[in-house]
């Protein structure tokens, strides 16, 4: 059994009385250990899956089972509840909420205070943990998200632009660690138009067509 | 959800719903600043009010028997330049005044300025203090006169050199002088107290009173004109009868009473209303700030319950500290100012500790109702719109 069975799945949105096609549709099969990178032009669609994914949007059609359960047929409080134990979310804005420490920003990600100790001594944050998200610089934002994301060892971390507001050092890092999250059993589907990317992932495409994988297995490069 | 579990979701809560306050805190103590003047506001006037009732209750005491109730055609100038009524009425109006919600005490006497062995006297025969029917009261105003016995102000008896125990002889009967009065420095230094049975017989006014006095019961009613009042209820029953009340300072401090209190009916519900406008606005303000706040708490799987319990959380957190701070100062102010503009004692605004429980339960539940609307909106917030804005 997959971990991700999508078929079919496709937002549309009324605006003023016209249609307007958010997500074409699109038949993903995701299985874990697998890191997928999303690449597509502004205005494709990358956001809406991920929160479609992730249980934040419900499509227009289609089918979706995460980890075998039927993600559309849950209730929103159920889907919050599966969201709070198999999916990590990860914004190119951070979000990290700018009135709590970097430490209490990764606690609220859910796991313990071990575990969100240990992911952010991982991502060399561990002499930030009292720090205010103002107080870190972009990249350390980013890796304090990764670690909020990662915290309650999701199955599936989706993560939107996770570099592109990051220096190549600081996007190198959080790739490393997206990569690692999925050599330990997770899978990982990033949106990005970032040329740093991994190496060892399928790649696709988003378009007026819907999600298309692509042939080659080679990272392109801006 | 276990009790275990619910605790720490409490805590969690209120650790974030702290640090956010701390965080916006101009935003935070402009909303604790509108709480804490509405209930100040609150205690202020209601303890000021309830001090301001408590004086009436005392001056009206110390005045005692403030209704004078005279007999029909009484002159009200004449009764003050001499002293007494000139006329009477008979004894059984008292019965009417028993049945009648207008005293609850009655004194009937009979009142006459008298020479007693070449001196000026009044002679004021005093019946037994009785209650509005039904009720059962200690008597406490008037002289209670055996008959056979007088009581003798000072400046008579130093005149004419009675002492207590002796035998005296009044307008042709014998009293044995029971009491000799303290002076007064008022009428009562030249009265010589009677039984009412005994002065009615010595006057010749049997079965006649000339005046009643009376404790009325509207005393700590919100009755606009207590003296109209009295009249109209006694108007069919003893035609023509004068009434006077001696109560200007009761009445004064009634007014002010009255003061507060239209204060707490009419502008403190504006007062209310204007809070929580304020309250709810700055709630909508900080809900539009932290929309992509609740963005990530929505993916981070948080619920619409959780969301909504952090919106109400902070302004029950409000409400507590703002019912607390607001009773506080409502209390120092009125201690303070209070007595200076109300004209009351100091002693007299003491700290209501059920006024203040009621504000800590109200004030948040207040606080939460107002910022009900702005926790919806927070709840329907779209993440996935908020989101897009904001990245």
């Amino acid at each position: 059994m997959s971990l991700i069975q999508m078929d079919g799945v496709e937002k549309s949105y009324h605006v003023r009385g016209q249609l307007v096609q958010a997500l074409a549709s699109s038949k993903l099969q995701v299985e874990a250990k697998e890191l997928l990178v999303i690449r597509g032009p502004s205005g494709a669609g990358k956001t809406t899956l991920l929160t479609i994914l992730g249980g934040m949007l419900t499509p227009s059609a289609g089918s979706l089972r995460i980890s075998g359960q039927d993600l559309l047929a849950m209730s929103a409080a159920q889907r919050a509840a599966f969201r709070s134990t198999h999916v990590g979310f990860v914004f190119q804005s951070m979000h990290l909420l700018p009135y709590l420490s970097l430490l209490e920003n990764v606690k609220l990600g859910g796991g313990s205070e071990i575990n969100a100790l240990t992911l952010l001594e991982e991502l060399g944050l561990s002499h930030r943990l009292a720090h205010r998200p103002a107080q870190l610089s972009v990249g350390e934002r980013q890796r304090g998200a990764l670690a909020r994301a990662l915290v309650h060892a999701p199955k599936i971390v989706l993560a939107d632009e996770p570099t592109g507001n990051l220096d190549p050092d600081n996007a190198e890092q959080v790739i490393q660690t997206l990569d690692r999250f999925r050599r330990q059993g997770g899978a990982v589907i990033m949106a990005t138009h970032s040329a740093c990317q991994p190496v060892d992932a399928r790649f696709f495409t988003l378009g007026q067509d819907g999600l298309q994988e692509c042939p080659s297995q080679a990272p392109l490069q801006s | 959800m276990g009790l275990a579990e619910a605790g720490a979701f409490l805590l969690s809560l209120y650790r974030l719903v702290c640090a956010e306050l701390f965080a916006r805190r101009w935003s935070a103590l402009l909303a604790l600043l509108a709480l804490v003047v509405t209930v100040g506001a609150f205690h202020f006037f209601s303890l000021l009010a309830s001090s301001s009732a408590q004086e009436t209750r005392v001056i009206q005491r110390d005045i005692g028997l403030n209704l004078l109730i005279l007999p029909p055609g009484t002159s009200v100038d004449r009764y003050w330049s001499l002293g007494y009524a000139e006329g009477s009425m008979p004894d059984s109006f008292l019965n009417h005044l028993e049945e009648q919600n207008v005293a609850n005490r009655l004194v009937p006497m009979v009142k006459r300025r008298i020479q007693w062995q070449g001196r000026d006297a009044m002679l004021t025969g005093i019946g037994q203090e009785t209650f509005k029917q039904g009720m059962k009261m200690k008597a406490v105003f008037g002289r209670s006169i055996e008959s056979g016995t007088m009581a003798v102000g000072r400046v008579i008896a130093n005149a004419l050199s009675l002492q207590e125990g002796q035998a005296a002889n009044l307008l042709g009967e014998d009293f044995r002088v029971e009491r000799i009065l303290s002076t007064q420095g008022d009428e009562q230094d030249v009265q010589i107290f009677v039984s009412l049975q005994d002065a009615q017989r010595l006057l010749q006014l049997e079965g006649r009173i000339s005046e009643i006095q009376a404790l009325e019961c509207h005393c700590g009613e919100d009755v606009s004109d207590p003296l109209a009042a009295i009249r109209s209820d006694l108007e069919p029953l003893m035609p023509g009868v004068q009434i006077i009340r001696r109560d200007s300072l009761a009445n004064a401090r009634r007014s002010q009473r009255h003061l507060a209190e239209q204060f707490l009916n009419f502008g403190f519900p504006v007062l209310v209303g204007l809070c929580a406008i304020l309250i709810a606005a700055l709630s909508m303000l900080n809900v539009r700030e932290r929309r992509p706040e609740i963005g990530v708490l929505r993916a981070l799987g948080k619920t619409s319950v959780w969301i909504a319990m952090l919106f109400l959380s902070r302004a029950i957190l409000l409400g507590i500290v703002g019912g607390a701070l607001g009773s506080l100062v409502g209390f120092l102010i009125a201690n303070a100012i209070g007595p200076e503009l109300f004209q009351t004692q100091a002693a007299t605004v003491s700290f209501d500790f059920s006024l203040t429980i009621m504000s800590l339960w109200m004030t948040p539940f207040f606080a939460a109702i107002a910022a009900l609307v702005p926790a919806a909106m927070a709840v329907s917030e779209d993440p996935v719109t908020v989101l897009g804005e904001s990245s």
